[in-house]
Protein backbone atom coordinates (compact mmCIF):
# COMPACT_ATOMS: atom_id res chain seq x y z
CA UNK A 1 0.00 0.00 0.00
CA UNK A 2 1.50 3.00 -1.07
CA UNK A 3 1.37 6.36 1.24
CA UNK A 4 3.61 9.18 -0.19
CA UNK A 5 5.14 11.60 2.33
CA UNK A 6 1.81 14.77 1.73
CA UNK A 7 -0.11 11.73 2.33
CA UNK A 8 1.65 11.11 5.52
CA UNK A 9 1.31 15.02 6.93
CA UNK A 10 -2.00 15.32 5.41
CA UNK A 11 -3.61 12.40 7.21
CA UNK A 12 -1.83 13.20 10.43
CA UNK A 13 -3.30 16.83 10.42
CA UNK A 14 -6.63 15.26 9.88
CA UNK A 15 -6.22 13.86 12.57
CA UNK A 16 -5.31 15.97 15.05
CA UNK A 17 -8.25 18.32 13.92
CA UNK A 18 -10.70 15.89 14.32
CA UNK A 19 -9.55 15.24 17.57
CA UNK A 20 -9.40 18.63 18.69
CA UNK A 21 -13.18 19.46 17.42
CA UNK A 22 -14.42 16.06 19.07
CA UNK A 23 -14.22 18.07 22.41
CA UNK A 24 -16.93 20.28 21.49
CA UNK A 25 -17.53 23.62 18.51
CA UNK A 26 -14.49 25.37 17.83
CA UNK A 27 -12.83 28.05 15.49
CA UNK A 28 -9.94 27.81 13.51
CA UNK A 29 -7.61 29.90 15.87
CA UNK A 30 -8.78 28.20 18.86
CA UNK A 31 -7.95 24.90 17.39
CA UNK A 32 -4.34 25.93 16.57
CA UNK A 33 -3.80 27.14 20.15
CA UNK A 34 -5.34 23.98 21.55
CA UNK A 35 -3.08 21.90 19.26
CA UNK A 36 -0.04 24.21 20.61
CA UNK A 37 -1.29 23.57 23.98
CA UNK A 38 -1.71 20.38 24.28
CA UNK A 39 1.17 18.83 22.45
CA UNK A 40 3.05 21.49 24.98
CA UNK A 41 4.78 23.78 22.40
CA UNK A 42 5.52 20.88 20.45
CA UNK A 43 2.90 21.35 17.30
CA UNK A 44 2.36 24.61 15.88
CA UNK A 45 0.37 24.30 12.91
CA UNK A 46 0.82 27.11 10.57
CA UNK A 47 -2.72 28.74 8.98
CA UNK A 48 -1.36 27.92 5.92
CA UNK A 49 -2.07 24.19 6.36
CA UNK A 50 -4.37 24.73 9.12
CA UNK A 51 -7.06 26.15 6.87
CA UNK A 52 -7.00 24.28 3.94
CA UNK A 53 -7.15 21.27 5.66
CA UNK A 54 -10.13 22.93 8.03
CA UNK A 55 -11.55 23.90 4.45
CA UNK A 56 -11.20 20.55 2.93
CA UNK A 57 -12.47 18.48 5.48
CA UNK A 58 -15.86 21.07 5.95
CA UNK A 59 -15.76 20.02 1.88
CA UNK A 60 -16.16 16.40 2.44
CA UNK A 61 -18.66 16.84 5.66
CA UNK A 62 -16.44 15.41 8.12
CA UNK A 63 -16.95 18.60 9.83
CA UNK A 64 -19.44 21.46 9.54
CA UNK A 65 -19.82 24.53 10.23
CA UNK A 66 -21.76 27.85 11.66
CA UNK A 67 -20.97 31.56 12.25
CA UNK A 68 -21.45 32.38 15.88
CA UNK A 69 -20.41 34.70 18.46
CA UNK A 70 -17.05 34.32 19.42
CA UNK A 71 -15.68 35.04 23.78
CA UNK A 72 -14.38 38.41 22.33
CA UNK A 73 -17.47 39.06 20.79
CA UNK A 74 -16.67 39.40 17.17
CA UNK A 75 -18.01 37.10 14.13
CA UNK A 76 -15.96 33.64 14.10
CA UNK A 77 -16.54 29.95 11.91
CA UNK A 78 -17.32 27.30 14.37
CA UNK A 79 -16.03 23.68 13.60
CA UNK A 80 -18.11 20.92 14.72
CA UNK A 81 -17.83 16.67 14.15
CA UNK A 82 -20.09 15.60 12.11
CA UNK A 83 -21.64 11.25 12.53
CA UNK A 84 -19.06 10.88 9.33
CA UNK A 85 -16.23 12.79 10.74
CA UNK A 86 -16.85 10.76 14.02
CA UNK A 87 -16.39 7.89 11.97
CA UNK A 88 -13.27 9.28 9.67
CA UNK A 89 -11.69 10.01 13.20
CA UNK A 90 -12.00 5.99 14.50
CA UNK A 91 -10.49 5.36 11.23
CA UNK A 92 -7.85 8.08 11.63
CA UNK A 93 -6.57 7.21 14.93
CA UNK A 94 -6.07 2.97 13.81
CA UNK A 95 -4.26 3.98 10.71
CA UNK A 96 -2.24 6.78 12.85
CA UNK A 97 -1.57 3.76 15.56
CA UNK A 98 -0.84 1.11 12.39
CA UNK A 99 1.69 3.44 11.29
CA UNK A 100 3.57 4.13 13.89
CA UNK A 101 4.00 0.38 14.70
CA UNK A 102 5.16 0.21 11.45
CA UNK A 103 7.75 3.08 11.88
CA UNK A 104 8.54 1.86 15.52
CA UNK A 105 9.21 -1.85 13.64
CA UNK A 106 11.67 -0.30 10.73
CA UNK A 107 13.50 1.78 13.56
CA UNK A 108 14.38 -0.91 15.71
CA UNK A 109 15.12 -3.43 13.20
CA UNK A 110 17.73 -0.27 11.86
CA UNK A 111 19.44 -0.74 15.81
CA UNK A 112 19.99 -4.26 15.66
CA UNK B 1 -29.50 29.98 15.08
CA UNK B 2 -28.08 33.01 15.90
CA UNK B 3 -28.10 36.13 14.17
CA UNK B 4 -24.72 35.94 13.55
CA UNK B 5 -25.33 33.02 11.57
CA UNK B 6 -27.90 34.22 9.71
CA UNK B 7 -26.03 37.41 8.63
CA UNK B 8 -22.97 35.14 7.60
CA UNK B 9 -24.95 32.72 5.61
CA UNK B 10 -25.97 35.91 3.25
CA UNK B 11 -22.36 36.65 2.51
CA UNK B 12 -20.68 35.46 -0.40
CA UNK B 13 -18.49 32.38 0.38
CA UNK B 14 -15.26 34.60 -0.45
CA UNK B 15 -16.34 36.82 2.03
CA UNK B 16 -16.60 34.14 4.60
CA UNK B 17 -13.58 32.96 3.61
CA UNK B 18 -11.96 36.22 4.05
CA UNK B 19 -13.78 37.37 7.81
CA UNK B 20 -12.54 33.68 8.69
CA UNK B 21 -8.68 34.31 8.01
CA UNK B 22 -8.77 38.07 9.28
CA UNK B 23 -10.51 37.09 12.77
CA UNK B 24 -7.31 34.84 13.70
CA UNK B 25 -5.27 37.61 12.52
CA UNK B 26 -6.88 39.92 14.97
CA UNK B 27 -6.81 37.14 17.41
CA UNK B 28 -3.01 36.38 17.03
CA UNK B 29 -2.82 40.20 17.01
CA UNK B 30 -4.60 40.55 20.57
CA UNK B 31 -2.69 37.94 22.17
CA UNK B 32 0.48 39.27 20.92
CA UNK B 33 -0.60 42.62 23.03
CA UNK B 34 -1.32 40.41 25.84
CA UNK B 35 2.02 39.34 25.94
CA UNK B 36 3.10 42.98 26.14
CA UNK B 37 3.91 44.02 22.75
CA UNK B 38 3.16 47.14 21.71
CA UNK B 39 -0.29 47.33 19.42
CA UNK B 40 2.08 48.29 15.94
CA UNK B 41 4.77 45.60 16.93
CA UNK B 42 1.72 42.97 17.66
CA UNK B 43 0.13 43.01 14.60
CA UNK B 44 3.37 43.20 12.36
CA UNK B 45 4.58 40.04 14.26
CA UNK B 46 0.96 38.38 13.56
CA UNK B 47 0.67 39.19 10.08
CA UNK B 48 4.41 38.07 9.33
CA UNK B 49 3.66 34.69 11.28
CA UNK B 50 0.42 34.73 9.30
CA UNK B 51 1.89 34.36 5.83
CA UNK B 52 0.55 35.62 2.54
CA UNK B 53 -3.47 35.75 3.51
CA UNK B 54 -4.51 35.80 -0.39
CA UNK B 55 -2.25 32.45 -0.69
CA UNK B 56 -3.94 30.80 2.29
CA UNK B 57 -7.46 31.66 0.10
CA UNK B 58 -6.67 30.26 -3.00
CA UNK B 59 -4.93 27.12 -1.21
CA UNK B 60 -8.25 26.64 0.79
CA UNK B 61 -10.31 27.03 -2.61
CA UNK B 62 -8.38 24.58 -4.40
CA UNK B 63 -8.91 21.93 -1.37
CA UNK B 64 -12.77 22.93 -2.06
CA UNK B 65 -12.32 22.28 -5.80
CA UNK B 66 -10.28 19.37 -5.60
CA UNK B 67 -12.87 17.52 -3.40
CA UNK B 68 -15.75 18.39 -5.44
CA UNK B 69 -14.22 17.04 -8.20
CA UNK B 70 -13.59 13.88 -6.46
CA UNK B 71 -17.39 13.99 -5.27
CA UNK B 72 -18.09 14.38 -9.51
CA UNK B 73 -15.51 11.46 -10.27
CA UNK B 74 -17.33 9.36 -7.99
CA UNK B 75 -20.61 9.75 -9.23
CA UNK B 76 -19.92 8.90 -12.46
CA UNK B 77 -18.57 5.81 -11.81
CA UNK B 78 -20.95 5.02 -9.64
CA UNK B 79 -23.36 6.30 -12.17
CA UNK B 80 -21.78 4.45 -15.02
CA UNK B 81 -21.57 0.92 -12.96
CA UNK B 82 -25.22 1.00 -12.55
CA UNK B 83 -26.04 1.57 -15.46
CA UNK B 84 -23.88 -1.08 -17.03
CA UNK B 85 -25.25 -3.42 -14.27
CA UNK B 86 -28.96 -2.94 -16.51
CA UNK B 87 -27.77 -3.04 -20.37
CA UNK B 88 -31.42 -2.95 -21.43
CA UNK B 89 -32.29 -0.31 -19.55
CA UNK B 90 -29.13 1.67 -20.67
CA UNK B 91 -29.57 1.37 -24.08
CA UNK B 92 -32.98 1.72 -24.23
CA UNK B 93 -31.94 5.22 -22.64
CA UNK B 94 -29.60 5.80 -24.77
CA UNK B 95 -31.46 5.10 -28.04
CA UNK B 96 -33.98 7.76 -26.58
CA UNK B 97 -31.97 10.66 -26.12
CA UNK B 98 -30.03 10.19 -29.15
CA UNK B 99 -33.40 10.67 -31.60
CA UNK B 100 -34.24 13.25 -29.00
CA UNK B 101 -30.94 15.63 -29.54
CA UNK B 102 -30.72 14.21 -33.23
CA UNK B 103 -34.09 15.25 -33.66
CA UNK B 104 -33.60 18.66 -31.57
CA UNK B 105 -30.44 19.36 -33.62
CA UNK B 106 -32.12 18.82 -37.11
CA UNK B 107 -34.96 20.55 -36.71
CA UNK B 108 -32.70 23.81 -34.61
CA UNK B 109 -30.61 23.60 -37.73
CA UNK B 110 -33.39 24.42 -40.09
CA UNK B 111 -35.34 26.93 -38.03
CA UNK B 112 -31.60 28.48 -37.75
CA UNK B 113 -30.92 28.32 -41.41
CA UNK B 114 -34.92 30.06 -42.23
CA UNK B 115 -35.57 32.22 -38.73
CA UNK B 116 -32.02 32.99 -37.28
CA UNK B 117 -29.42 33.72 -39.68
CA UNK B 118 -29.23 36.16 -41.69
CA UNK B 119 -30.08 35.90 -45.42
CA UNK B 120 -26.92 35.84 -47.52
CA UNK B 121 -27.88 39.26 -49.42
CA UNK B 122 -27.36 42.67 -48.80
CA UNK B 123 -29.47 44.71 -46.59
CA UNK B 124 -32.00 41.85 -45.79
CA UNK B 125 -34.20 43.91 -43.88
CA UNK B 126 -35.00 45.95 -46.49
CA UNK B 127 -35.93 42.88 -48.29
CA UNK B 128 -39.78 42.19 -49.53
CA UNK B 129 -41.50 40.21 -51.49
CA UNK B 130 -44.39 41.39 -53.29
CA UNK B 131 -47.37 39.63 -54.72
CA UNK B 132 -49.78 40.62 -57.39
CA UNK B 133 -53.30 40.07 -55.81
CA UNK B 134 -56.31 40.13 -57.53
CA UNK B 135 -60.30 39.43 -56.80
CA UNK B 136 -60.20 36.13 -57.83
CA UNK B 137 -56.31 35.42 -55.56
CA UNK B 138 -54.06 37.15 -53.57
CA UNK B 139 -50.97 35.57 -54.97
CA UNK B 140 -52.29 36.20 -59.05
CA UNK B 141 -49.58 35.22 -61.08
CA UNK B 142 -47.89 37.70 -62.77
CA UNK B 143 -47.11 38.15 -66.79
CA UNK B 144 -44.02 39.87 -67.65
CA UNK B 145 -45.64 42.76 -69.59
CA UNK B 146 -47.12 43.91 -66.05
CA UNK B 147 -44.10 43.39 -64.40
CA UNK B 148 -42.30 45.69 -66.80
CA UNK B 149 -45.38 48.35 -66.59
CA UNK B 150 -45.08 47.79 -62.52
CA UNK B 151 -41.56 48.44 -62.35
CA UNK B 152 -41.64 51.63 -65.03
CA UNK B 153 -44.14 53.02 -63.10
CA UNK B 154 -43.12 52.30 -59.42
CA UNK B 155 -42.00 54.76 -57.11
CA UNK B 156 -41.94 52.74 -53.29
CA UNK B 157 -39.31 50.64 -53.97
CA UNK B 158 -35.50 51.12 -54.85
CA UNK B 159 -35.65 48.07 -57.31
CA UNK B 160 -38.19 45.34 -58.35
CA UNK B 161 -37.18 42.31 -59.53
CA UNK B 162 -39.18 39.19 -60.34
CA UNK B 163 -38.87 35.06 -60.43
CA UNK B 164 -40.85 32.27 -61.31
CA UNK B 165 -40.99 28.87 -61.12
CA UNK B 166 -38.75 26.65 -63.52
CA UNK B 167 -37.24 23.51 -64.52
CA UNK B 168 -33.91 23.01 -65.75
CA UNK B 169 -31.91 20.12 -66.91
CA UNK B 170 -28.44 20.09 -66.48
CA UNK B 171 -26.05 17.84 -68.12
CA UNK B 172 -22.28 17.04 -68.23
CA UNK B 173 -20.39 15.19 -71.00
CA UNK B 174 -20.55 11.62 -70.71
CA UNK B 175 -23.80 11.58 -68.12
CA UNK B 176 -27.70 12.13 -69.01
CA UNK B 177 -28.94 15.03 -68.41
CA UNK B 178 -31.10 15.43 -64.42
CA UNK B 179 -33.89 17.67 -64.42
CA UNK B 180 -33.86 20.08 -61.79
CA UNK B 181 -35.93 22.57 -60.53
CA UNK B 182 -35.25 25.98 -60.97
CA UNK B 183 -35.63 29.80 -60.51
CA UNK B 184 -35.95 31.83 -63.32
CA UNK B 185 -35.05 35.32 -62.30
CA UNK B 186 -34.95 39.14 -63.98
CA UNK B 187 -32.04 40.30 -65.13
CA UNK B 188 -31.37 42.75 -61.94
CA UNK B 189 -32.07 39.59 -59.42
CA UNK B 190 -28.69 39.00 -58.47
CA UNK B 191 -27.12 42.70 -58.80
CA UNK B 192 -30.38 43.99 -56.18
CA UNK B 193 -29.86 40.97 -53.82
CA UNK B 194 -25.93 42.03 -54.23
CA UNK B 195 -24.75 38.34 -54.58
CA UNK B 196 -22.36 36.69 -57.12
CA UNK B 197 -23.73 33.23 -58.99
CA UNK B 198 -21.59 30.05 -57.35
CA UNK B 199 -20.47 29.27 -61.13
CA UNK B 200 -20.29 31.27 -64.28
CA UNK B 201 -20.66 35.49 -64.60
CA UNK B 202 -23.51 37.15 -64.99
CA UNK B 203 -24.45 38.55 -68.69
CA UNK B 204 -24.49 42.43 -68.75
CA UNK B 205 -27.97 43.23 -67.63
CA UNK B 206 -30.62 44.91 -69.75
CA UNK B 207 -34.12 45.59 -67.89
CA UNK B 208 -36.02 42.67 -69.87
CA UNK B 209 -37.36 39.47 -68.69
CA UNK B 210 -34.09 36.91 -69.04
CA UNK B 211 -33.56 33.86 -67.65
CA UNK B 212 -30.66 33.83 -65.44
CA UNK B 213 -28.29 30.95 -65.83
CA UNK B 214 -24.53 30.11 -64.90
CA UNK B 215 -22.27 30.29 -68.15
CA UNK B 216 -19.38 27.78 -68.82
CA UNK B 217 -18.72 26.15 -65.78
CA UNK B 218 -16.38 25.90 -62.98
CA UNK B 219 -14.86 22.42 -63.07
CA UNK B 220 -16.36 20.39 -65.81
CA UNK B 221 -18.17 21.22 -68.83
CA UNK B 222 -21.86 21.98 -67.49
CA UNK B 223 -23.98 23.40 -69.81
CA UNK B 224 -27.68 24.11 -68.51
CA UNK B 225 -30.73 24.62 -70.40
CA UNK B 226 -34.05 26.02 -69.88
CA UNK B 227 -37.23 26.30 -70.40
CA UNK B 228 -39.59 28.99 -69.60
CA UNK B 229 -42.87 28.55 -68.45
Amino acid sequence: MGVDKSDLLQGTLDLLILRVVAMGPIHGYAISKRIQQISRDALRIQQGSLYPALHRLEKRKWLGAEWREAETGRAAKFYSLTAEGRKRLLVEHSEWERLSAAIGLVIQATQL
Amino acid sequence: MSWFAMLFRLESKENQLDSELRFHLEEQVRANIRHGMDPIEARREAALAFGGIEQIKEECRDQRRGIWLENAFQNLRYGAKTLIRSPGFSIVALVTLALGIGVNATVFSILNRIYLTAPPFQDPERLVTVFYSTQQSPYWPLSPANFSDIRRQNTVFEELAAFSSSEASLGETGKPAELVRAIGVTANFFPMLGVQPARGRLRSSRPKTSRRQGQGGGGGKTRAKTTAR
